[in-house]
This record gives structure tokens, sequence and C-alpha cells, in this order.
């Protein structure tokens, strides 16, 4: 009886010898093993014919045969194992250069976000070099409208003279006994006029609990703001901004965050 | 070599031996198209690596035995190539679900190409298998005499070995090693006797 062995394992005929004793009957037989190992010699002199170093003997016997096609094999198997290997590392190194080319999808994004972030950070630099308090007063201030829910003509002289911006009647109202009324016109004529220190004085003592208390407050932070003392100014804005009922709260709640903040910083 | 060099180059490119620079090029041009078959037809992205990697090197081991004649554009062979071969690991894996219905869609193109070319896959794969048993040094010495053709003086420089005796020596068993590992393969010697004349 012969049994055929494949699976995938080095062996010799002396493997199984020991099971021959027991199973007489039995060879072993694997159809790729010689029947006897070729000399070293003779298997350097066929790889070196392999190599074209030797001519091949003549008439090759059955198993030079054999080990000559195994080792035509094994050279074709060296060179495509090395070739697959180098395409390998071809392709990885490819891969790696495309990469390095390809912009990911997000990159542009990002960079649009960073160049804006940028611009942000320059603009808001050069906005607090550039705001003082006078910028603030310049963007904010309007000129004091005097009510005229009765319709105009019903207007007394001083208040004609206000409105015709007839500024020179300023140092006439300017006595001890002057009411708070015409003090806070006087005090909106020499704002007219740009006399900022002279418009601080007489808004001053009106913050006080008079009649126009609300309005000298609110004028008397732009004078400060256009005399360039912002901290008098801040500390006006910001008790106006705490109180809702404030005749000016609507106003100075338009002033910017970012220009209060500038001013607080310098 | 451009990214996108002509066939004519990349013919000559591979005869000359310059295969990286062919490799850079086949990919930069045909990675795409190759990819697309596997992904549509339910591969990954690693599948789709593995066989353009089969591919490049199926068509580079053409070329280098003389067996392309230029009739087909090199983009015609290397997309016909990738689709044999994704058509040919999809019937190994029995797992996908719609196995049955691409294989049955491609069916005519896999019997036009005949058994020769499966022949040819499972040796490649055989040879891979087969190599890979045989140890790191010899690999390197056998590598660097046969793919390379480095002659025992430049292996003894490149390697460290003492002199060029001792990788003589180490090149003789190593062979001899790589002759046992075949002999002891049985599809490895059924492929010596039909395809080894």
């Amino acid at each position: 009886m012969t049994v055929h062995f494949n699976f995938d394992y080095c062996y010799n005929d002396d493997t199984f010898a020991w099971l021959f004793p027991a199973f007489p009957g039995l060879r072993f037989h694997h159809p790729s093993i010689s029947a006897h190992v070729m000399s070293p010699e003779k298997f350097q002199h066929l790889v070196d014919s392999l190599d074209g170093q030797n001519p091949p003997r003549e008439a090759p016997d059955q198993e030079t045969d054999q080990q000559r096609r195994v080792l035509r094999y094994a050279v074709d198997a060296l060179r495509y194992d090395a070739l697959h290997r180098q395409v390998g590392k071809a392709l990885e190194a490819a891969r790696a250069e495309n990469a390095a080319r390809v912009i990911p999808f997000y990159r542009k994004p990002l960079s649009i976000a960073a160049a804006v972030a940028i611009l942000i950070c320059l603009s808001t630099m050069g906005k607090f070099a550039l705001t003082s308090p006078k910028d603030v007063y310049d963007r904010y201030y309007s000129s004091y409208d005097i009510p005229t829910a009765r319709g105009g003509e019903d207007l007394d002289p001083l208040e004609q003279a206000y409105q015709a911006r007839n500024w020179s009647m300023a140092d006439h109202l300017l006595t001890a006994d002057a009411p708070p009324r015409d003090r806070f016109l006087a005090g909106m004529a020499y704002m007219e006029q740009g006399q900022y220190a002279g418009a601080i004085d007489i808004f001053k003592p009106l913050t006080q609990g008079t009649q126009y208390k609300d309005e000298s407050e609110y004028y008397l932070a732009m004078a400060y703001l256009a005399n360039h003392q912002a901290a008098p100014a801040l500390e006006l804005i910001d008790r106006i901004k705490a109180d809702p009922d404030h005749v000016f709260h609507r106003q100075v709640m338009r002033m910017s965050g970012l220009d209060l903040l500038i001013l607080r910083a310098k | 070599m451009e990214p996108q060099a002509a066939d004519d180059v990349i013919i000559t490119g591979i005869k000359s031996g310059d295969i990286d620079q062919v490799v850079r090029s086949l990919y930069h041009q045909y990675a795409g198209a190759v990819a697309a078959y596997v992904v549509n037809n339910g591969g990954s992205r690693q599948d789709a690596d593995d066989v353009l990697q089969e591919t490049i090197v199926a068509f580079i081991d053409l070329v280098q035995k003389g067996k392309f004649r230029g009739e087909a554009q090199v983009k015609t062979l290397l997309v016909g190539i990738g689709r044999n071969v994704w058509l040919n690991e999809i019937k190994k894996k029995k797992s996908l679900d719609h196995r049955g219905e691409v294989y049955e869609k491609d069916k005519g193109l896999e019997e036009a190409d005949g058994s020769d070319w499966l022949q040819q896959r499972a040796l490649q794969q055989r040879f891979r298998h087969l190599i890979a048993r045989l140890g790191d040094s010899c690999r390197t010495i056998l590598t660097l005499f046969y793919y390379d053709n480095r002659s025992f003086r430049e292996i003894v420089s490149e390697t460290g070995y003492e002199s060029e005796q001792v990788v003589r020596n180490k090149k003789y068993k190593c062979m001899k090693d790589l002759a046992e590992i075949i002999q002891s393969d049985p599809e490895a010697m059924e492929q010596v006797r039909l395809m080894y004349e």
C-alpha cells in the first residue's frame, strides 16, 4: 500500500520510517521528493549553470531535470516577489506625494477663516490705536433738540434763539439766578461752539437734583469725551446705562461696546 | 518621467528598469480608474490599493517578458487586469452579499480571458507564498543577486558579510532552502510540472 501525502511540511523518506515496522506493507511516497538527496556538488553545479557560470551537463537525468526546473521556478519566484515589494514601496511614495499635493477639503475654509481672523485682529488693533474719547464724541454727539410739543410758534425768545443757533445769547444767560433750563441751554451753546471745558462747568451742578438732570448728565458725558476725559465720561455713561428710565438711556445703549471697552483699556 | 507619461515612455521605462518612475506615472494616471471599479463593485479602499499593486506588478511582468505587443493602450490593459484581479478576489470572498451579482455581470469578460490568466495569477500568488517562508537574510541575498543583479563583491559591501566566499556559501545554502520549500509544496510542484518544461 502506498500513502500519498499532500501537506506543507518539509520531510524526507526517513520521517515516517518508524511506521514501517508496524505496517509492513506501508511505503511512503511523495511525488515531489526524489528517491535520494542530490549531492551538494551536483546541486551547486546546477545553480552555477542556472547563473550562466557553467554549461549544463549533457543528457541530464530525470532528477537533475526536475531540480533544474525547480531552480528556474525559484528564481522566477524571487524576481516576482522582489518586483511586488518594489512596486508596493513605489506606490506608497506616490500616494504620499499625492497627499502632499492635494489640499484637504477643509484647508481652504481654514485658510479663509485664518485670514478673516487676522483681518479682524488687525482691524481691532487699528481701532484700538485710533479710538480716542474725542472720536467717540464725534461719533455719537448730536445737538439737543428743544421739545416742540407745543408746535414751535410757542417757543420763548431764548428757545427761538437756540433753535436759530444764535450761540452768542449764552453769555447773557449765565447769571447767578438763571433757571436750570437757561443754564442748560447756555451749556449747549458752549458745546456747539467747542468750548467743552466751559460746558463741563455749566452741566456739572445741573446733574444734582434739577429738572434737567438727565439732559445734563448725558451732555456732561459728551463734554468730557470731547475734552479727552474718558474716565468721568465712562462713569456717567455707565450710570445712564444702568437706568432704563433715563431720558438718554436709548442713546447710550446705541454706543458701541467695543468703543467703550477701548476707552476703558486706555 | 512626468506623472502623465505617454504609453511608449512607460514601456521604455519598464524595459530599462526605471520601475519606481513607471509606478509613479501609472499611479497618477490610472489609480483612480482601477479604484473606482473595485469600490463600485463592493471593495474597500484597502482592496483598491491591493488590486492596484497587483495590477501594476502583473502589467510590468507582462512587459518584461515581452508579452505586451502594444496593440492595446496601457490604460485599457491596466483596467482590464484590475477588473480580472478584483473579479477573481470576489470569487474567493464568499462573504460578499452581492458576489454572485457582480460575478454574473462581468462573467463574459473573465471567460473571454480564458484560464491562462488565472493560471498565471495562481502562479504569482504561490510565488509570494513560498518566498514569505524564506528567512530574511536569504531573501535579501537572493534578491540582491537575482533581482538587483548585484555581484558578490557588491553584496558584501551592502550586507556586511565578511567576504565574497561567505556570500557564495550563504547564497548556495539559501537556494537549497528555497528549493526544499518549493519541493515540499504540492501546488508549487504541480506548477513546476505543468509550466516549467
